[in-house]
């Protein structure tokens, strides 16, 4: 029995093992794509927000803004998983809300773009599970 | 115990398989639902900004899945490898 259970066992580990890295390979091959192509829309709601905000000192948040920017570039999934999006989001609510009020998209288009920072928000969270 | 050994992998592959369409399932319906959505948004301000919103929403939602389901079949995975260690070793430990 062991010759049979022995070389099966290392057959078993050797189709199972290559395949334990699937989360890692799904965030890279389908989720850091997927921000990059969301962040342009997010980063322009963002920078609305942080212009209507009128911060004193709007330096900081813009430096978030372009630190998550060179992470996204770069594919960079630790840089993305400790991204303070939850810093930018409040901003990019801001920013769709700005953009009702100057009556540049309506109520319902509102709800599209906020759906988008949603789901961005959750793209993030989903690269913190590791 | 080998039938056992065998049932155990059948059904995490059975279970693997269902996960993968469930969530392709599940796309095809997010997808459904916004592009209803983007119906009603025709002729509005700022649609244009609400088509690519809903591209980058499928997009985004498609990841998410993605991960999930890699996620829970990694889980799998670890959970069979777990199992045939364990049951390897009960079978050689009892000598059968």
């Amino acid at each position: 029995m062991k010759r049979i259970i022995i070389p099966a066992l290392l057959a078993l580990l050797c189709v199972c093992a290559p395949l334990s890295c699937l989360s890692a390979k799904a965030r890279d091959a389908t989720l850091v794509p997927a921000l990059q192509t969301a962040w342009p829309g997010v980063r322009a709601d963002v920078e609305v927000g942080i212009e209507d905000a009128h911060l004193q000192d709007p330096a900081p948040v813009h430096q978030i803004v372009e630190d998550l920017q060179g992470a996204i570039e770069h594919g960079d999934q630790v840089a993305l998983s400790i991204a303070p999006w939850g810093v930018l989001a409040p901003y990019g609510e801001r920013g769709v809300s700005a953009r009702v009020a100057r009556k540049e998209i309506s109520s319902l288009v509102a709800q599209s773009l906020l759906e988008r920072l949603r789901n961005f928000g959750d793209a993030i969270n989903k690269l913190r599970i590791q | 115990m080998k039938q056992e050994f065998k049932n155990v992998l059948d059904a995490a592959l059975r279970d693997t398989k269902v996960s993968v369409k469930a969530d392709s399932a599940a796309l095809a319906a997010y997808a459904a639902e916004r592009t209803a959505y983007l119906a009603t948004l025709v002729g509005q301000p700022g649609y244009d900004l609400a088509l690519a919103a809903e591209r980058d929403n499928v997009v985004l939602k498609a990841g998410i899945l993605a991960v999930g389901q890699a996620d829970a079949a990694q889980a799998r995975l670890i959970g069979i490898i777990q199992g045939a260690l364990g049951l390897g070793s009960q079978l050689m430990a009892g000598g059968a």
